[in-house]
């Protein structure tokens, strides 16, 4: 079998680590005996989604964000179609964002979206200002305009095991969707709701930034699953991956389950 | 309230607190509870120099206040470290007089990067000096662009900037002033055309968001650079290392003023250029400042040199959160001539706060250590699985590779071991673990 991978704006949507997701994802899948092929792509490239089986975009700032997005716009129908097709990918931080109908940036300007969902994001600033006062009923989605960071335990419908990671993000997500995880400890999209993300069939946005597939063996097999179409039953372990995330798991819930 | 009873109040919790050993930030809170205003009305003197930056900070605060002695100026300074405004205000107060007179010449501020907007909203420095900002902390600081705007926003009319000309998002602080001095090193034997470090923050013009290029690299995103659309390109400096040998351990500055390194990093040429830099604006001659500075060893504790049983080593004092200063140690460990093995532990990420976060081990050049010289790596700590994990994706021989979480165990192990020099690279929060099981030595 061949796995033909896709990573999105790889040298302008990474906050930190995020390249570690295609590293684990390459190795567990060759390990399996699927040859994965990878092509980076950024700013002014061209290609074809079609051609691939899985994409992912990583977290970046909010001015890299939006420059993604004017550049990642030319592909909404094509990435409409990805979507209806079935075939997965990953957005993780605020790149998911760019999957609702537009982002509003500090500055207040907005951009049109590639409107696979229906919701719109705020990156706080002017934007914040602007949706406080046109909305001041809402003002519970985000109490103050603030850099929003913090350790997160998610669960999710289909894992059984606690997913672990860490949430670095400014603004707020508005809309009515399909949500990705669920929030057991930490930020969820806004402060109203207990959820995380966004999944448009076997597209998956989550607001965890850097590595989260390192971090969380049980979702690297679940995304590892959606890949091939379940046909990889069997997939090597490594016990320093296990084990580093079960040291998470047991940190985080010993704090969070003291405060 | 008057001046009186708020510095008398503060410069008597400051002693008490020292007494029982509390920190220097509760005194400065009531100070700022009792009257927010107290530091508009302490009459400052002649040369208030602030220093901020990601990394660095507290090293170059601390050459400026040792030249600027030698130079035969009285210097006040936040040497506990308390950096934000609570702390800046104890010290500010507590070496004032009771009339609210600043008994020294010039104030030497160290200011976190994030809250000089706050600081810095009652007085403004004469001198500011940003030195660089990096990918630091992030589980606080959100990423360097955001420590920009806060930054950005401690910057008024009046202050002069010096600013590290290399970094090109630190460069655009300078951006339409003309108050501004740039430091940085010209190309040196060290420096590279392609960016070699695990990710570049440099990839993209901070200003245009337009491709960057570089004509070359220092280290990380340091190097000299130019954007192709707005023009933002790395400025002439002033003050200049025009030769970097590290080998040899001397820097030349401005092609006349030769310094010595106590300590053979890139990184603190830097330091020691941004001292530089602002004690000759204040009026430090620049013979005095390369004699002063020259061989110059800190006090802050970074480097320590330590014994254990029969084995000799040295711990690098590195930043947990911050890939730039271990890529600055590993080097440092990887260019040593000699043998040696590497330690590295990750034990609490941090010891001002919680996280379990450890996606920048993902960020760190480990790939540094893949040298001769380097004979076995030794990881330990609560996240020792996450460092083993990272190794595995580095091309290094897996054999050369052991982890031993528990901290006191790897000690142990380490003893008898090998009889090659060690390296300990860990953080503020870890180090202290390990110290209490070796024998500090002198350097």
């Amino acid at each position: 079998m061949k796995i033909k991978i896709l990573h999105l704006y790889h040298d302008l949507m990474n906050l930190y680590g995020e390249y570690a997701n295609i590293s684990v994802l390459c190795r567990h899948l060759e390990d399996a005996g699927v040859e994965a092929e990878l092509d980076r792509v950024s700013i002014g490239d061209d290609y074809s989604l079609s051609k691939y089986d899985f994409i992912y975009c990583g977290a970046g700032t909010e001015r890299n964000l939006m420059v993604a997005l004017s550049d990642f716009i030319r592909y909404k129908d094509d990435l409409k179609y990805y979507a209806d097709s079935g075939k997965a990918a990953l957005f993780t931080g605020n790149s998911f964002e760019m999957l609702g109908n537009n982002v509003f940036d500090r500055e207040g300007k907005m951009l049109e979206g590639m409107a696979l969902a229906d919701f719109s994001a705020y990156q706080g600033g002017e934007s914040y200002k602007a949706f406080i006062e046109a909305n001041p009923e809402e003002r519970s989605l985000a109490d103050s305009d603030k850099r929003l960071t913090g350790d997160a335990v998610f669960t999710a419908d289909f894992i059984d095991k606690p997913i672990v990671g860490f949430i670095n993000k400014c603004g707020f997500i508005k809309g009515s969707f399909t949500p990705f995880l669920n929030v057991k400890y930490g930020l969820g999209n806004n402060n109203s709701e207990k959820t995380d993300g966004v999944r448009i069939n076997n597209i998956m946005g989550t607001h965890l930034t850097g590595p989260l597939l390192v971090k969380n063996p049980p979702i690297l097999s679940y995304v590892i699953s959606l890949i091939t179409g379940g046909e990889l039953t069997e997939q090597k372990e490594y016990d320093s991956e296990l084990l580093g995330y079960e040291v998470t798991v047991r940190e985080l819930m010993k704090r969070f389950s003291a405060e | 309230m008057r001046v009186f009873f708020v510095i008398l109040i503060c410069k008597l919790l400051h002693f008490i607190g020292k007494l029982i050993g509390k920190g220097s930030s509760l005194p400065g809170k009531i100070a700022l509870r009792l009257d927010k205003n107290i530091l508009k009305r302490i009459k400052l003197p002649e040369y208030i120099i602030a220093v901020t930056g990601s990394n660095g900070k507290t090293s170059t605060v601390e050459m400026i206040a040792h030249i600027l002695r030698e130079g035969g100026k009285t210097v006040a300074y936040n040497k506990e470290g308390s950096n934000q405004i609570e702390g800046v205000t104890t010290f500010i107060l507590c070496g004032s007089t009771m009339f609210g007179r600043v008994k020294s010449d010039i104030l030497l501020i160290e200011s976190d990067e994030r809250f000089a907007q706050h600081t810095f909203k009652y007085f403004s420095p004469t001198h500011y000096v940003i030195t660089n900002l990096y990918r630091d902390q992030l589980t606080r600081n959100g990423h360097p662009e955001w420590v920009y705007d806060c930054l950005k926003n401690s910057i008024h009319e009046g202050t002069h900037l010096i600013l590290n000309a290399d970094d090109p998002l630190v460069s655009c602080f300078g951006y339409g002033r003309d108050d501004v001095t740039y430091f940085g090193a010209d190309r040196l034997s060290v420096s590279h055309e392609e960016n070699n470090s695990c990710y570049n923050d440099g990839a993209f013009c901070p200003n245009c968001k337009n491709r960057l290029s570089y004509e070359y690299y220092h280290y990380n995103h340091i190097g000299k650079y130019f954007c192709p659309r707005c023009g933002l390109k790395r400025n002439d400096t002033r003050y200049t290392a025009t030769s970097v040998d590290l080998d040899a351990g001397e820097i030349t500055i401005n092609n006349d003023k030769t310094i010595k390194l106590a300590l053979k990093s890139l990184y603190n040429v830097y330091n020691i250029l941004a001292a530089y830099s602002v004690c000759s604006l204040s009026g430090i001659s620049e013979d005095i400042i390369a004699k002063s500075i020259s061989n110059y060893v800190l006090r802050n504790g970074r480097v320590i040199s330590f014994s254990l049983g029969e084995r000799h080593g040295t711990l690098l004092t590195s930043k947990h959160e911050n890939s730039v200063s271990y890529d600055q140690s590993l080097t440092l460990a990887a260019n040593d001539k000699e043998c040696c093995d590497v330690v590295i532990i990750v034990d609490a990420v941090s010891r001002k706060y919680f996280t379990s976060d450890v996606s920048w081990l993902w960020d760190i050049d480990f790939e540094l250590l893949a040298n001769e010289s380097v004979g076995e790596i030794i990881l330990s700590g609560t996240y020792v699985n996450d460092l083993a994990t990272r190794f595995s994706y580095t091309g290094i021989d897996q054999s050369k590779i052991k982890a031993i979480s528990d901290i006191t165990e790897m000690s142990e192990y380490l003893r008898t071991s090998s009889d090659r020099k060690i390296y300990v690279i860990t953080c503020f929060s870890d180090k202290g673990k390990f110290l209490s099981l070796v024998k500090e030595e002198q350097p």
